[in-house]
């Protein structure tokens, strides 16, 4: 395979950028998560070919590349943060939803990073438990697990909210 | 998947109700990147041996990125004949017009209602309602008379509109 | 048989009068099965009016007042938004282009009523020595917001109506009042500096001519060659819009008009860049097309540009070190401006000709334009993207002269029927009472023929163009 066609870099980000964005919050703050994904892109179109699997090659580099960050010091978004107003939002704001954005967004920071991780790749970010379990390098029973454990903490969170709202 | 049928039905409401939420856009600046990363793969030195091409590339790509990290509104930085590096929020060494801040033209953008109008005629306009005419308040000048003036006596005929905003007096 | 020839002659006499009593024009409008758009009159002999400027479709200077129409105009939009009703939109439609002897003229009156003061300062501000709309082209470029040119599309429509209603009412000098309204007006709103403002003029215009047509069929109704002939020509001067169209790149984007000297950073080129990307990113039409497509498509083809943009620059002539010091993004903005440059001019100067001169050329180099801007190394990218077509807009601001070029015509040969006992003439070059103009879209006369008392105009459409363009004119001329 031959160098990559900077033409195929629209598709790729239309497809995986807010996804990636999303994914490297889990560790940074948005500007830096956003950051890393730009850096990440570069990256790609820098390599002498085409990965095989280029939606895995991008999730994998922007999780090396956001723990890295993480690591070095770097702020991370931390849940204080978010309950202030002017926290970035994660998801769209809209009239259809089941949840409310916001509302998604304070019971998914709430979660422990490891299951937070697994919702947003399989939900968001659309990977199967093999891909996700390949990425993680982890069984995939225990990315399940991980993912039962988050939507059960979710929905824990949301009944709670509830409960305060009608309290 | 085996895994997805021992979900239970609660969880797979979550993950339903999850899965309808969309992820905001980033924050990144999609023609920069493009154009930016664009040029890291076209600037890769081709008759350079593969095996040091992958690495040249790399460095490139990372000074690139480190270089094209976005500088906040109004702010440049400049590097002094000594080597530090000062930073300024009151030098703008040059003004591009705030392009795509400007209010909309009613029903479209210039542009694009120009070229629709000449394909299609007047049908191409914007049709107002009673209520979009009246909230494009036009000029600051029109803005005063109607402050001055009622809107009942809009329906009045010439002379009571005249005698009104003449003389304050309803005929 | 002298009886009976005089019973034959009182009978005719008796059936051309009640034709003339009809207060109506036969069919107008294009019979569906016909692509060339047909207009169909019935006209009486009529001689040049005395004095000779007796009716004008523009305002007198002496009727005229000092002021800015422009307040006015935005006054009447508000009283007309206030009367507005938007579920009469379509009757009133339907009442610009009926028959007039169909006219519902008490329901006209009473919706009319509604609008008296809307009317009344339309008709103020039609009256003012001047228009000055102030629109902020200069500074504001393509993202200027205009005046609520929908709203000018309802007021001229109510003025169409009320011309209307005073024709099928007999009230002609009213009439006529109302058309010099609709006139100016169109002319006020086709001066301001922007090509949407011209085709809304022309637009205006186009409404008022039907007005004057409808005039023209009146029983007893004044010859209007003169009127006609004292319209503007160009009514709407294209020319005055496109020149600003010209402009408005460097308008928005100043730093291109010295590319050569600026002495920018990258980022500051980043910055022009983006600038330019927002502006292309307006101009996507399509649905399918959003800003973000066309600003990616336009990264995209920047970045394979740049190797020919080096070439390119170092052929006019600066060395390859000199190039090589730019940053990219002025390599690239130096060349497709240049390229743009190249084929905005090549357009562009037709217009500087008539429109029967210009047309053919402009076509062959819109048609050399189309080529280059085809594959993914567009020439001129993206600055190209943000030409309007020139030959459709000079089009539409000649098919207007055209219409009244036509209507001229068309009086012209009333006039000679006047002279020659209501027989219209062999041919159009047998009128000597006044000169019969040209038809300005293909510089000739108008094709001409005649049967009997009914005279077929053609106005051909420009060679190799739909028929659509075209217009015929056939007109009967009742004696």
């Amino acid at each position: 395979m031959g160098p990559i066609d900077p033409s195929r870099l629209s598709r790729w980000f239309d497809a995986y950028g807010a996804a990636l964005s999303l994914y490297a919050r889990q560790w940074l703050e948005a500007g830096l998560a956003d950051d890393i994904v730009q850096d990440v892109f570069i990256r790609l179109m820098s390599q002498r070919a085409e990965p095989r699997n280029v939606k895995a090659w991008l999730f994998r580099s922007v999780r090396n590349a956001a723990i890295s960050g993480l690591r070095s010091g770097k702020r991370r978004q931390r849940h204080e943060e978010q309950a202030a107003a002017r926290r970035p939002a994660w998801f769209e704001a809209r009239a259809e939803d089941l949840i409310d954005a916001a509302t998604a967004q304070d019971a998914m920071m709430s979660l422990p990073s490891d299951q937070r991780e697994v919702l947003v790749l399989r939900i968001w970010a659309t990977m199967t438990l093999r891909d996700i379990a390949e990425l993680l390098d982890e069984p995939v029973s225990t990315v399940f697990s991980r993912y039962q454990a988050g939507l059960e903490g979710i929905r824990n969170r949301l009944v709670l909210s509830c409960r305060t709202k009608n309290d | 998947m085996q895994n997805e049928e021992r979900l239970t039905p609660a969880e797979r409401e979550v993950e339903a109700a999850l899965g309808a939420l969309r992820a905001a856009g980033c924050g990144i600046d999609r023609d920069r990147l493009m154009f930016q990363a664009g040029r890291a793969s076209v600037r890769r030195p081709l008759h350079i041996w593969q095996g040091t091409s992958a690495v040249l590339c790399l460095a490139l790509a990372v000074s690139l990125a480190v270089h094209s990290r976005p500088q906040p509104a109004g702010r440049d930085e400049y590097a002094s004949a000594d080597g530090s590096r000062t930073s300024t929020a009151e030098v703008v060494p040059f003004e591009t017009p705030a392009v795509g801040s400007g209010l909309p033209i009613a029903g479209g953008q210039y542009l694009r209602l120009r070229d629709e109008v000449l394909a299609r005629g007047l049908d191409a306009l914007p049709r107002p309602t009673a209520a979009s005419v009246t909230a494009h308040e036009p000029g600051p000048q029109i803005e005063r008379l109607f402050q001055q003036v009622p809107r009942a006596s809009r329906r009045w005929g010439l002379f009571g509109l005249e005698r009104l905003v003449s003389t304050g007096e309803q005929s | 048989m002298n009886r009976n020839i005089g019973a034959l002659f009182i009978l005719h006499s008796v059936l051309v009068g009640a034709a003339a009593g009809q207060r109506a024009v036969l069919t107008t409008g294009p019979s569906p099965q016909e692509a060339v758009s047909t207009v169909r009159l019935a006209v009486r002999p009529a001689d040049a009016p005395k004095p000779a400027l007796k009716y004008l479709l523009l305002p007198d200077v002496c009727d005229q007042t000092p002021g800015n129409a422009a307040q006015l105009y935005y006054t009447a939009q508000q009283l007309y938004a206030d009367a507005k009703k938007d579920e009469l939109d379509e009757k009133i439609d339907s009442w610009c282009r009926m028959p007039l002897n169909d006219l519902p003229r008490a329901e006209v009156r009473r919706v009319l009523s509604e609008y008296t003061a809307a009317l009344r300062y339309v008709r103020l501000a039609s009256r003012s020595e001047l228009c000055h709309w102030d629109i902020p082209v200069r500074t504001e470029a393509f993202n200027v917001v205009l005046p609520q040119l929908g709203a000018f599309r309802g007021l001229a429509k109510i003025v169409a109506v009320q011309a209307r209603l005073n024709i099928s009412e007999g009230n002609y000098a009213d009439a006529m009042d109302d058309l010099q309204t609709g006139f100016a007006m169109a002319r006020h709103i086709g001066e301001a500096p922007t090509l949407i403002n011209a085709l809304v003029g022309l637009a205006v215009g186009g409404l008022m001519l039907d007005g004057a047509q409808d005039l023209m069929q009146a029983p007893d109704a004044p010859n209007l060659y003169w009127a006609l002939a004292d319209l503007p020509r160009p009514f709407i001067d294209m020319r005055n819009a496109l020149r600003w169209e010209k402009a408005l790149v460097h308008l928005a984007v100043p730093q291109l008009r010295n590319l050569t000297r600026a002495d920018l950073t990258p980022q500051q080129w980043n910055a022009v860049m983006k600038n330019v990307q927002e502006i292309v990113a307006m101009g996507a039409v399509s649905s399918a097309e959003t800003g973000w497509q066309s600003r990616l498509e336009m990264a995209a083809v920047s970045i394979k540009l740049y190797p020919k943009a080096k070439r390119y620059l170092m052929e006019l002539g600066q060395s390859k070190e000199q190039v090589e010091r730019m940053p990219v993004q002025q390599v690239v903005l130096m060349y497709s401006l240049d390229r743009y440059t190249y084929w905005r001019d090549e357009m562009f100067k037709w217009l500087s000709l008539p429109y029967w001169q210009a047309h053919e050329p402009l076509k062959q180099q819109e048609m050399a334009f189309a080529k280059s801007q085809g594959g993914a190394l567009a020439d001129g990218f993206p600055f190209t993207m943000l030409l309007p077509s020139l030959r459709r807009a000079y089009f539409r601001a000649t098919k207007c002269d055209r219409h009244v070029a036509a209507l001229q015509c068309i009086e012209a040969v009333r006039m000679h029927a006047a002279a020659h006992d209501g027989r219209p003439p062999a041919s159009l070059g047998d009128i000597h009472v006044v000169p019969v103009p040209n038809d300005p879209v293909t510089g000739k006369a108008f094709g001409y023929e005649v049967k009997g008392n009914v005279v077929t105009l053609d106005a051909p459409p420009p060679a190799g163009d739909s028929p659509r363009d075209g217009a015929k004119y056939v007109i009967t001329i009742i004696r």
